[in-house]
């Protein structure tokens, strides 16, 4: 059977049109986005890719009150830059409706790397389809997307911004594409432990610290994969026994609320170890507000239930049991990954 | 409703004239394909009576009233008498009859619409044995909001921004409610697992040419699109019901729609 695609009609006409300097044609060069010798390459996004205008005006909206509702607050106001673009507490209460959120703020690290899901349980497949819900949601930015539209549309310079980036008038796709191509190009790799993996400027951990990259190789390295201290993947860690409040859409199932398998009960993503020492507090739903808390989690506290990781089952012992010295090498070794470019 | 190539045909024999001088042999290539119009139709009704927003009806033993149906119909493409395949570019549609919506929570209203014609331009001539479509989007589209192509929107109330928090379109949305219990009816499907295709074959082929507007009449059925869905059961259907919203996927494909008329206004 033969297909036709009426699109081929498209570039009949367009090869047989006679050529023509196109004098509207804006320079914008790609983005040079700078991989760190210690990491793969990212993955590219043909539908948009990043250049150096895009990020430049994705990062004025990230900054930009006009994206809510009543323009009081900003992507940065619960991803703020000095916390590795985390919030800082557990459940914020900076929305429009200020009432607390059911999830805990994520940081925005390295998410050029990320391919596997956004939100705590991967129910957006990527950056560009993610910035929707925060925009639109009425306990966060609450914004009538239209009339966003037309408040761009109202300054000068977001016209020209846009027409620079995508050669087009402002539309509210666009607004998602700018945003995802400056969250994809913070990079996050110039800290102690980077400059010591690469060799750099004769970096070297100290004792304490290479006792603690030990212990972390042998017990956190398997979800928290360097180094990019993720595996992008989703695990029940142990921190319910069961899982009974089907209320919010089924928000306290984890990730079988968007698989709908059963497997997926209790689920989260892994969320990276850089930057843990100045992104308290911890896990989806900010209940520890210290990293010792989290050990000692760990430590005694995981509970066991049908989904439990089984990495996290050892010699038919639950959890992750750490002397006191090995705490302290570790706490020390999770401090090398904190870098400070942003903050 | 938007097809590139129109105007890039036009723009094509604009250019043909500003710039070439022997643009007869390739005007006259043009004239040879003599693309035709094609209007389809997609009749909601309820049985054999025409739907009707806001006014009873019976649809599995209860008597129910609409006030939103609403289904995007993608992915068209024709089927000539030579067995080729005419697929249809960026043929996102949105067809709809629909009292007026409030969006995002009240952040905004979508004003009452009721639309269900949607014309193909361009349509190369020929004699077209039947129609492929889709009901919902494509997992290309449907996994990232931020694509365009044809009406896709993310302003029309038919994207899920908050919905399971799943960033993604509705495929379908009827909505309404039980007269008796005023119990709220809102079904809906989504989701890559409910996208759908099916195709309908036409009794006689329908010429399309430059002459005149083809006309396809496409009859879908409110009562197929429910069949076996229990109101009572299930009077909200979503992604935390996906077995119900399974059946009524099913349902578009299989239960709902069916020729009624094509005709060509040549004859």
């Amino acid at each position: 059977m033969k297909i036709y695609r009426l699109s081929f009609l498209i570039l009949a006409a367009l090869s047989l049109g006679c050529s023509k300097d196109d004098a509207e044609y804006i320079e914008n060069p790609q983005f040079d986005l700078r991989v760190p010798a210690n990491f793969s390459e990212p993955p590219e996004f043909p539908d948009n890719p990043l250049t150096t205008a895009g990020v430049a005006l994705g990062e004025k909206l990230f900054f930009d009150s006009k994206l809510s509702g009543d323009n009081n607050i900003s992507c940065a106001t619960c991803h703020k830059p000095e916390l590795a673009f985390s919030e800082g507490s557990a459940l914020s209460t900076k929305g429009i409706s200020g009432k607390p959120l059911l999830r805990h703020v994520p940081t925005l690290i390295n998410l050029a790397w990320s391919q596997n899901g956004f939100f705590w349980d991967g129910g957006s497949k990527n950056l560009e389809s993610q910035a929707f819900a925060p925009l639109a949601h009425e306990d966060e930015m609450f914004q009538d997307l239209q009339e966003l539209e037309e408040e761009l549309k109202a300054e000068l310079e977001y016209i020209e911004l846009f027409e620079n980036a995508f050669n087009s008038e402002i539309k509210i796709n666009l607004v998602m594409k700018a945003l995802a191509q400056y969250q994809r190009s913070l990079i996050f790799a110039d800290s102690k432990y980077d400059k010591y993996i690469r060799n750099e400027n004769d970096v070297e951990l100290n004792q304490q610290e290479l006792r603690g990259y030990s212990v972390y190789l042998d017990n956190c390295a398997q979800c928290h994969q360097s180094d990019l201290f993720t595996d992008d993947n989703y695990h029940n860690n142990g921190l319910d026994a069961t899982f009974l409040n089907f209320s919010n859409d089924e928000m306290f199932l984890g990730r079988y609320r968007v698989t709908r398998n059963p497997d997926d009960i209790g689920k989260y993503k892994t969320p990276t170890l850089r930057n843990v020492a100045i992104t308290a507090p911890y896990m989806h739903d900010g209940r520890f507000n210290s990293l010792k808390e989290v050990l000692d989690f760990y430590n005694s506290g995981v509970q066991e239930s049908e989904t439990l990781d089984p990495l996290l089952i050892q010699n038919n012992k639950i959890g992750i049991e750490l002397n006191a010295d090995d705490q302290e090498a570790l706490l020390a070794f999770l401090n090398t990954l904190t870098d400070s470019k942003y903050l | 409703m938007k097809i590139n190539y129109i105007s890039i045909l036009v723009l094509l024999i604009i250019s043909l004239s500003s710039c070439s001088s022997d643009d007869d042999a390739i005007s006259t290539d043009l004239t040879a394909a003599s693309p035709g119009e094609l209007a389809i139709t997609f009749d909601n009704q309820v049985g054999d009576t025409d739907f009707v927003l806001n006014q009873e009806f019976t649809i599995n033993s209860q008597t129910v009233t609409l006030n939103q149906l609403r289904y995007w119909v993608s992915n068209v493409s024709l089927i000539n008498d030579q067995g080729e395949v005419i697929v249809i570019d960026d043929s996102y549609f949105l067809i709809e009859e629909t009292d007026a919506i409030s969006i995002q929570d009240g952040a905004y209203e979508y004003p009452a619409t009721k639309r269900e014609t949607i014309t193909l331009s361009g349509v190369p001539a020929g004699n077209y044995t039947g129609i492929s479509y889709a009901i919902g989007i494509d997992s290309k589209y449907n996994d990232n909001l931020s694509l365009q192509a044809g009406e896709l929107s993310q302003l029309n109330g038919m994207t899920n921004i908050s919905w399971m928090w799943h960033t993604s379109y509705i495929f379908t949305a009827i909505k309404g409610k039980i007269v008796n219990s005023e119990s709220v009816l809102k079904l809906e499907t989504g989701l890559n697992d409910s996208y759908r295709e099916l195709t309908l074959n036409f009794d006689q082929a329908l010429v399309v040419n430059a002459s005149d507007t083809s006309d396809l009449l496409i009859k879908a059925d409110i009562t197929g699109m429910l069949q076996g869905v229990d109101f009572t059961e299930t009077p909200v259907i979503g992604a935390s019901t996906p077995e119900a919203m399974n059946l009524m996927a099913d349902n578009f494909q299989n239960a709902t729609f069916s020729l009624e008329k094509a005709t060509d206004e040549n004859l």
